[in-house]
């Protein structure tokens, strides 16, 4: 996919906005909300092919964020991305039309990665 | 690790899971901030190396842009050491049995380690220490854990957009920690559960924990300390 519109939501408003930079610089065109529910307000006036969202945040966490867009906005690609320590059955588990769960800290190698990964499925 | 029911049926807590439980919960949410803390200086130093990198393939080196995300990074390792220095006090509140402790101190750091639950319901903490230095002779560890199990039921039982205040207070001989609410209070259901831990954990440190019902708002909750207990007010 040329230029996919990526949408991330985390608390951290500091990660987010270097994840924004870092992706730009290799032509991802990404931005940021900083809260579920002004991501979702976002995402009724503009069209992403992928949200990024962390599992925990004040408000809508990640995992309730998916699964609105999940009911609402079906072709929406979501990532998930956590600093909780999961268990290993926990990395494995398999959210409902998330495509992958990844641990903070992350390379934005992994990062690119999984996004890749995740335009292509077909969830 | 449940001791028998008592006479509402419920099993109440032993003292050693409540104090693990405490820990595991502190010990859970500063290493989740840290780690966010290191993502944002892993991703800033990343930052850094695409503008070398950049530079390197023939673009101008934005000598202000490197000079802003040093700038950042700075703040957050200092974010970072901060949450590091809390964590290390919280971890030798085990140390002695019983110590002087300051209370504005103690009630400061535990707002520092319990401000991200409140955060995360979108609810404002606030702190206010009492005008002078308040020295108790108390066992820091319990008394953290009761207050903190106190301030859990209070947010989770505070809707969001609300402020919790949390003031020490010195009155005639004793001293406390009142925990206050910008809204009547309705106690929840989890409420009850993280009263109850406060209530057997109080049981050890002989303070005085007075809860108020549903509907106050003003000092919810006050914790007042044995007038035996204060060494010196200055």
């Amino acid at each position: 996919m040329s230029n996919p519109k990526v949408l991330l939501i985390d608390d951290e408003e500091e990660l987010v906005m270097t994840l924004v930079e870092r992706l730009a610089f290799r032509n991802i065109d990404a931005t940021a909300e900083m809260d579920g529910h002004s991501a979702l307000e976002r995402i009724q006036r503009e069209k992403f092919d992928l949200v990024i969202a962390d599992m925990k945040m004040p408000g809508l966490g990640g995992l309730e964020v998916a699964a609105i867009l999940r009911e609402r906005y079906p072709d929406v690609k979501i990532l998930l991305i956590t600093g909780h320590g999961l268990l290993d059955e926990e990395k494995d588990m398999n959210v409902d039309g998330v495509s992958d769960i990844l641990i903070k800290p992350f390379s934005i190698d992994v990062l690119i990665a999984a996004i890749n990964k995740a335009l292509e499925s077909e969830l | 690790m449940n001791s028998e029911p008592d006479n509402t049926g419920q099993i109440n807590p032993e003292p050693l899971s409540l104090d693990l439980a405490f820990f595991g919960k502190i010990t859970a949410s500063v290493t989740h901030e840290l780690n966010n803390v290191i993502s944002i200086v892993e991703q800033l130093a990343g930052l850094l190396e695409d503008q070398l990198c950049g530079a390197e393939s023939g673009a101008p080196l934005d000598t202000e842009k490197v000079k802003s995300v040093q700038e950042r990074i700075v703040l957050q390792t200092d974010r970072g050491v901060d949450l590091l220095r809390n964590l290390n006090k919280f971890a030798h509140s085990v140390d002695e049995e019983r110590r002087d402790t300051d209370l504005n101190e103690l009630a400061g750091n535990l707002y520092q380690l319990s401000k991200r639950f409140a955060d995360l319901k979108n609810i404002n903490l606030e702190m206010e220490a009492a005008g002078e230095s308040i020295i108790v002779r108390t066992s820091p560890f319990l008394l953290q854990q009761v207050l903190f199990w106190v301030l859990m039921a209070v947010i989770s039982s505070t809707p969001s957009d609300e402020v919790i205040s949390l003031a020490v207070v010195p009155a005639d001989e004793k001293a406390g920690v009142k925990i206050s609410c910008s809204t009547p209070i309705q106690w929840s259901s989890e409420a009850e559960r993280f009263l109850k831990r406060a209530k057997v954990l109080n049981s050890r440190l002989e303070a005085e924990l007075i809860i108020k019902e549903s509907n106050s708002s003003i000092g919810v909750c006050e914790i007042w300390l044995p007038a035996t207990i204060i060494k010196d007010v200055f």
